[in-house]
C-alpha cells in the first residue's frame, strides 16, 4: 500500500464490464511504489468515496482485488481509505528525509522525535 | 493502472500462436509533469504530457491509434481479460473519454 493524493477524475464509456458504475480516480503517488515503467500517476477504483484533493491509502496488486470482494475485477489499483493526518517519527526510518517522492509530502503530517 | 495514448500497432508476421488473432498496440504512458489544475486530458491530448518511452499491450477492447486507453499491469489482470496463455503483463481494460485533474 501506498500514499497517494487524488488529483483527477478518469471517465470511460467503452470498457470492461466489471469496470460499470465504478469511479476512477487519477492519483499521484506520495511514496515510492517500485513501477515497472516511467509512470508519475495511478489511475485507481474508488470504492470509498475519496474526492479530489483528499489524501488516501491506495491498495496495489492481489489484495486490491480481495478488498473489491471478487478475484475477477481486472484491475490492480484501488483506494483503500481516506487519510487524516500522518505521524512520522524521524527515530523509527533511517533516513526519514527520503520516506516521501521529492517535491511530494502529505499534508497533515505530524513528525514526533 | 496508467494512463497511456495509442500511438501504433503492432503486427507481426511470425509469433506465438495465443497472439494470433490478437491486436496488439503501442502505447506512451501520460505524465502529470507540468499539468495544472484543470487541465483536461482527451484524445487531443499535446505530446508534451507524455513520457517518452513506450509500452507494448494487448487489446481486446479495440483502441483506435491517437485515443486515450486504460492500461492494466500484471499477469492475473491478463488472465481475466485476455487469456493465461498470451504472454503480455499490459493489457487495455477501458478506453478514457476524458480525464480531469482538478
Amino acid at each position: 500500500m501506498i500514499l497517494a493524493k487524488v488529483v483527477g477524475q478518469v471517465w470511460a464509456t467503452k470498457k470492461n464490464p466489471w469496470l460499470q458504475g465504478q469511479k476512477l480516480l487519477v492519483l499521484r503517488p506520495l511514496t515510492w511504489f517500485n513501477p515497472d515503467h516511467d509512470c508519475d500517476h495511478i489511475i485507481a477504483v474508488d470504492p470509498v468515496g475519496a474526492e479530489v484533493g483528499q489524501e488516501v491509502v491506495c491498495c496495489l496488486g492481489l489484495p486490491t482485488r480481495w478488498k473489491l470482494g471478487d478475484e475477477r475485477y481486472p484491475v490492480e489499483a484501488s483506494v483503500a481509505a481516506i487519510v487524516d493526518f500522518v505521524e512520522v517519527y524521524s527515530g523509527a526510518c533511517a533516513m526519514p528525509k527520503f520516506a516521501f517522492m521529492k517535491g511530494h509530502k502529505p499534508e497533515n503530517i505530524v513528525e514526533r522525535d | 493502472m496508467i494512463l497511456a495514448k495509442v500511438i501504433g500497432t503492432v503486427w507481426g508476421a511470425k509469433q506465438c500462436a495465443t497472439l494470433q488473432g490478437r491486436r496488439v498496440i503501442s502505447v506512451r504512458p501520460v505524465s502529470l509533469k507540468g499539468a495544472k489544475k484543470g487541465q483536461r486530458f482527451g484524445s487531443d491530448i499535446p505530446e508534451t504530457y507524455l513520457e517518452h518511452s513506450s509500452l507494448l499491450a494487448v487489446d481486446p477492447i479495440g483502441a483506435d491509434i491517437g485515443q486515450l486507453v486504460l492500461v492494466s499491469i500484471g499477469s492475473r489482470v491478463r488472465d481475466l481479460v485476455t487469456d493465461p496463455a498470451v504472454p503480455t503483463k499490459h493489457c487495455v481494460i477501458a478506453i478514457v473519454d476524458e480525464a480531469i485533474l482538478e
